[in-house]
């Protein structure tokens, strides 16, 4: 097996490298960043030909470690192309800040760590992938190092993210230890002997508490708002996009690959953590006056509605959450698009600053708008979709025995309800308002991806959902 | 000649003897430790006659609605329990395939009950009629406003061209509407059918079609479209951004009426929510945010509930289909206890929008709030969403649920209609009288659907539509008031009619209209459902009738406070004049409709009847 379907991951890694060197010959901090953005577009599109090019029939293994398949496939395009609009938006936030070569450095490694998580198949390269891409963000969101909120944001990330760290490398530990292997399919095919095992239990504890806190689910939320208020925000875009899609993955390969067969000892644990999650995300939300702030709880809320198809472990519920894991990193992303660009124009970040956005920029309101009520669920965008088909995975594995599942779906919809309160407080002030204070006017840098974001929302998302959705769960059943 | 006789006897004969006659002891043991119908089930071919006999004890034969119920609901019933005898069911209940659950009435908490199954023993399904057009109708119908929302979008530098745009968008409207009422006729079944799928592997399609139920709705839609422009011709608050949301609306309301799939109903349901909370948000009075934000909050979590409720349906039915026509056909093998669930979940997502009490605080202020376009389509159509779904959505599917609430639909639909009618009398602001109104009158409507007959429904269907002309008219009047004096405070009006004589006239007319007037659309409403509902409940019927008493109070005394009697000091009253042109010809338009439809009711009455027949035979009801 030739190596071109680890095209992507070998061009970042020689990117990576290559960008501090160029900067050093040429001294042209612009020149990198571009060449950091032309060489995530490249390897998008090396991605969607390999991909959609000529199918992928078998799944590729190298070397044992590392495994191509449809779930990882659609989440290295999901990844690069995050890194892609992060890298856009970020040429114009950072502006003339020094060390900007630096940063596209760190941002190319960041997405090749989470290339290889997505397609790692044992847990030491996973677990590679995952420190990979956490220790590029440390820095990432600590870099505005003059700002007291990013530096202490990133002291923040660092602290409660190498404790995390070590708790999944515990649990890592834990399960080689009473299985003898790393292998995510030797592990699957592991025969545990006993219906109950208290080691196990323990390994998993671990696991759940260093991944949520990728997730940022309760109670390992705690960071999210912090380090989302402080960051600068194409990182924040990039953390809530993809490096909660990030964790998402590393579950579904842990808990559903390689635990799948003692879904016993975790299922009542993740579903308790899932409700938990949703409903302290949005009530925390509700009294947010810092958007940033607000939409971190907005992404530990919905964090909670993904975790909540994990019990119900069937490949229709999988794939709704895999389909909402990629639809959020799509109006999460989205709206900090907007939050960075009502930022950079000197409005602030609170929510009285989108006052009267509507009357300064038609096209930044709408989107601001379509993304929030995507985030509700509200029909007919985007977000209504991959909600709904994940409420309806999990109803229905409920209603085909496991009845308390039917509880999840009962929380999940009550606390969509619950978030139109503060999602429609922003809109409020969006358009009821007057605009206050003066404000720059918008450069054209977010006018692209604001409409690439409203054209998926509107259009592409609805119109083609069952595509997408078969997709999806094409990803998931090559997972069980 | 002899043998040819013994023929033709044996030729008249031969029906009658197949047909077998079965019986059925009715008894119990001696000591009275048992009581039992023997045999308890009994299998019998269709047209076949069934005999009860009676042994010891004083027993009757009550039918029940299923084999848990221990009461006797409606059906075939032997008369007051008796000491021996015998007695036939009549031969109407063996007719056609079916199960028939009974029970004595004094034993049934004994287990004394037994069963009959005529055939197969699943009643038929009612074939109804799909007719796919041949032209697109109703797509175009979806298509035109929004259409017409992009047009006013690119002219939103333009300060003319939007309401022109959709004053002609409307028009269009208004005759596709018109062409598709007369197209979808007055027979039975579902006309100008279209499917477009969406996504096969969960059986979602846009599926549009109308009947008698709809067709009446999309006419109602299509009127007020031209009307609500017209009224706000001089919007002048960004105006682009209006006028691209009424037609938004409209396309969504719309959607609301001509779709045939679940899926697709909840979708266009949560649609309308969007252009309306900007509506009032944006050109709503001192209190917008606020009256916004409830409405907002309030009608969503409804509407989830009620989403929950039809994804319980769908994976019930296991049809792989969000099709209603197919989930209806199912419903023979839904459980009670389920139906009464998911009809409860499916009831609080309508009750709130109609809107009933105790789920009705949302609308006094969104309509105070909105502006008078915002409230024509919030009294106008947005109301008749709730109705429109309870009988489209949520009774065929579930006849058994429907059944179990109907004391509860009564009782709410008597409380809303009193207590409506009450807070109406004591309002001093011309607004919240009419929005109070609202609550009252579509408790009328409520009341014949909880009757569950033909009339009832039919008499709902017909509320629905009269209302939907009269009470925009009632909210154009207090924009009219508003807009000449600046405050529709009633005990600060008076003598409108001395400086304004024609704009009066028109006033009465509508106010009359309202209250229920014979000759005009309300009163042909009242009085089927109040028929209705006392040849289903009685003497119950005295409560609304009283409610009734109190509207024409209302109505009247506002009237005359307002535009008649001394002219008022309290405000300057020197500026009154008649109403522009742009408030008349509406106003005037409506009495005219309301007249028509009050004097020649057979126009919408004839396709609304069939479409209500069609429905209480999906139930099972006919």
């Amino acid at each position: 097996m030739g190596l071109e379907l680890l095209f992507p991951e070998f061009l970042l890694a020689a990117a990576a490298l290559l960008l501090p060197g160029t900067y050093l010959l040429h001294r042209n901090a612009r020149l990198c960043g571009q060449l950091a953005v032309a060489t995530l577009a490249v390897a998008l599109s090396a991605t969607w030909v390999q991909w959609f090019g000529e199918g992928l029939v078998t799944p590729a293994s190298y070397f044992g470690h590392l495994q191509i398949d449809v779930f990882s496939q659609l989440f290295k395009f999901a990844f690069l192309t995050i890194a892609f609009v992060t890298g856009i938006v970020s040429l114009a936030y950072l502006g003339e800040l020094p060390h900007r070569p630096e940063f596209f450095t760190l941002l190319l490694t960041a997405t090749l760590g989470m290339l290889i998580v997505a397609s790692a198949s044992d847990l030491l390269t996973l677990f590679i992938g995952l420190e990979l891409a956490a220790f590029s963000s440390y820095a990432l969101v600590a870099f505005q190092k003059r700002d007291d909120g990013s530096t202490e944001a990133g002291a923040k990330y660092l602290l409660i993210g190498s404790f995390s760290s070590a708790l999944t490398l515990y649990g890592i530990s834990l399960l080689y230890g009473l299985t003898g292997t790393l292998s995510i399919a030797s592990l699957a095919a592991h025969n545990w002997n006993s219906d109950f095992s208290g080691a196990l239990f323990v390994a998993i504890l671990f696991i759940t508490g260093g991944l949520g806190f990728k997730v940022a689910a309760v109670p390992f939320h705690a960071w999210a708002p912090d380090v989302y208020q402080g960051a600068p925000t194409p990182v924040t875009a990039f953390l809530a996009a993809g490096s909660k899609a990030m964790g998402f993955v590393a579950l579904l390969r842990i808990f559903v690959v390689a635990l799948g067969s003692m879904l016993i000892e975790w299922q009542l644990l993740l579903g308790i953590i899932a409700i938990v999650t949703m409903t302290v995300g949005n009530l925390a939300a509700l009294r947010q006056q810092d958007i940033g702030r607000m939409l971190a709880y907005s992404s530990v809320a919905q964090a909670g509605y993904i975790l909540a198809a994990f019990p119900a472990m069937t490949e229709l519920a999988l794939g709704g959450a895999i389909f909402h894991t990629l639809v959020h990193a799509v109006m999460k992303g989205g709206a900090f698009v907007i939050v960075a660009a009502v930022g950079i124009a000197g409005l602030g970040y609170g929510i009285d600053g989108y006052r009267g956005l509507a009357q300064r920029s038609q096209l930044l309101a709408l989107t601001m708008t379509v993304c929030l009520l995507s985030l509700v669920g509200i029909p007919p965008f985007g977000g209504f979709f991959s909600k709904f088909w994940l409420f309806y995975g999990i109803f229905q594995a409920g209603m085909a025995g496991q009845q308390w599942l039917l509880w999840l779906v009962i929380a999940g919809v009550l606390n969509s309800a619950l978030s139109l309160f503060y999602y429609l407080r922003v809109i409020r002030n969006i358009y009821t308002e007057d605009p206050q204070g003066e404000a720059r006017p918008f450069g054209e840098h977010t006018r692209y991806p604001a409409l690439a974001v409203l054209l998926l929302l509107i259009l592409l998302i609805p119109l083609e959902y069952d595509y997408l959705l078969t997709l999806c769960r094409d990803a998931a059943a090559s997972l069980l | 000649m002899k043998r040819l006789f013994a023929l033709g006897l044996l030729l008249v004969l031969l029906p009658a003897a197949a047909a077998e006659t079965h019986t059925v002891e009715v008894s119990q043991s001696d000591d009275g430790s048992s009581y039992y119908f023997e045999p308890d089930v009994l299998q019998v071919a269709v047209g076949d006659i069934v005999r009860f006999e009676w042994g010891n004890g004083s027993h009757n034969i009550a039918q029940a609605s299923d084999g848990e119920a221990n009461s006797y609901v409606s059906g075939f019933y032997s008369g007051e329990p008796q000491v021996g005898g015998n007695w036939t069911l009549p031969a109407e209940y063996t007719e056609t395939d079916g199960t028939l659950d009974y029970l004595c009435e004094p034993h049934a908490l004994m287990g004394m009950r037994g069963s009959i199954i005529v055939g197969s023993g699943a009643a038929p399904i009612p074939e109804i009629t799909l007719e796919f057009g041949e032209f697109p109708w109703l797509s175009y119908l979806l298509i035109i406003p929004l259409l017409g929302t992009m047009w006013c979008w690119g002219f939103r530098h333009h300060p003319e061209a939007p309401r022109v745009i959709a004053l002609g968008t409307t028009l269009a409207t208004l005759l596709l509407s018109i062409t598709i009422f007369l197209k979808a006729g007055s027979s039975s079944g579902y006309r100008l059918m279209e499917e477009y799928v969406w996504s096969s592997q969960f059986g979602v399609s846009l599926l549009l079609g109308v009947d008698g139920l709809s067709a009446p709705m999309v006419l109602l839609t299509g009127i007020l479209g031209p009307l609500t422009v017209l009224f706000a011709w001089e919007e002048q608050k960004r105006p682009a951004l209006f006028f691209g949301l009424l037609l938004l609306l409209q396309t969504a309301t719309l959607g609301v009426f001509v779709t045939l799939d679940y899926f697709v109903f909840y979708l266009f349901w949560e649609v309308v929510l969007i252009p309306m909370f900007f509506l009032v948000a944006i050109w709503g009075g001192p209190a917008r945010r606020y009256a916004a934000y409830k409405f907002f909050i309030y009608t969503f979590t409804a509407s989830l509930v009620m989403l929950v409720g039809f994804m319980a349906l769908y994976f019930e039915a296991g049809a792989n289909t969000f099709s209603m026509i197919e989930i209806a056909k199912q419903s023979g093998s839904f459980a009670p206890t389920f139906q009464k669930w998911v009809f409860a979940a499916l009831f609080i997502g309508f009750a709130v929008k109609m809107p009933m009490v105790p789920f009705h605080t949302w609308l006094p202020d969104a309509h105070v709030e909105a502006p008078t376009a915002g409230s024509i389509v919030l009294a106008g159509i947005m109301l008749k969403l709730g109705l429109y779904g309870l009988m489209r959505a949520a009774l065929a599917p579930l006849p058994l649920g429907a059944e179990y609430f109907v004391p509860v639909m009564v009782a709410l639909a008597i409380v809303s209609i009193i207590y409506g009618a009450a807070l109406s009398l004591a309002q001093t602001d011309l607004k919240k009288l009419v929005a109070y109104s609202s609550i009252s009158h579509m408790g009328i409507a409520l009341l014949g659907v909880a009757t569950l007959t033909e009339l009832g429904l039919a008499g709902a269907v017909y509320m629905m539509f009269a209302h939907g002309l009269l009470s925009p008219a009632m909210f154009m009047i207090a924009g009219v008031v508003l807009h000449q004096l600046g405050t529709r405070d009633i005990p600060k009006l008076g003598g409108l009619a001395q400086k304004q004589p024609y704009t009066a006239t028109l006033f009465v007319a509508i106010f009359l209209g309202s209250l229920g007037l014979p000759g005009m659309a309300t009163f042909v409403a009242e009085l089927s459902v109040f028929v209705a509902f006392f040849q289903s409940h009685g003497y119950w019927l005295l409560l609304p009738i009283f409610g009734m008493v109190l509207t024409a109070g209302y109505h009247l005394w506002a009237l005359q406070r307002s535009v008649f009697g001394p002219l008022s000091k309290e405000v300057n009253v020197e500026k009154v004049h008649e109403a522009l042109w742009y408030e008349q010809w509406p106003l005037f338009t409506i009495v005219t409709l309301a007249v028509l439809f009050g004097v020649l009711p057979q126009i919408l009455m004839s396709p609304i009847t069939v479409a209500c027949y069609d429905i209480l035979r999906l139930m099972g009801g006919v």
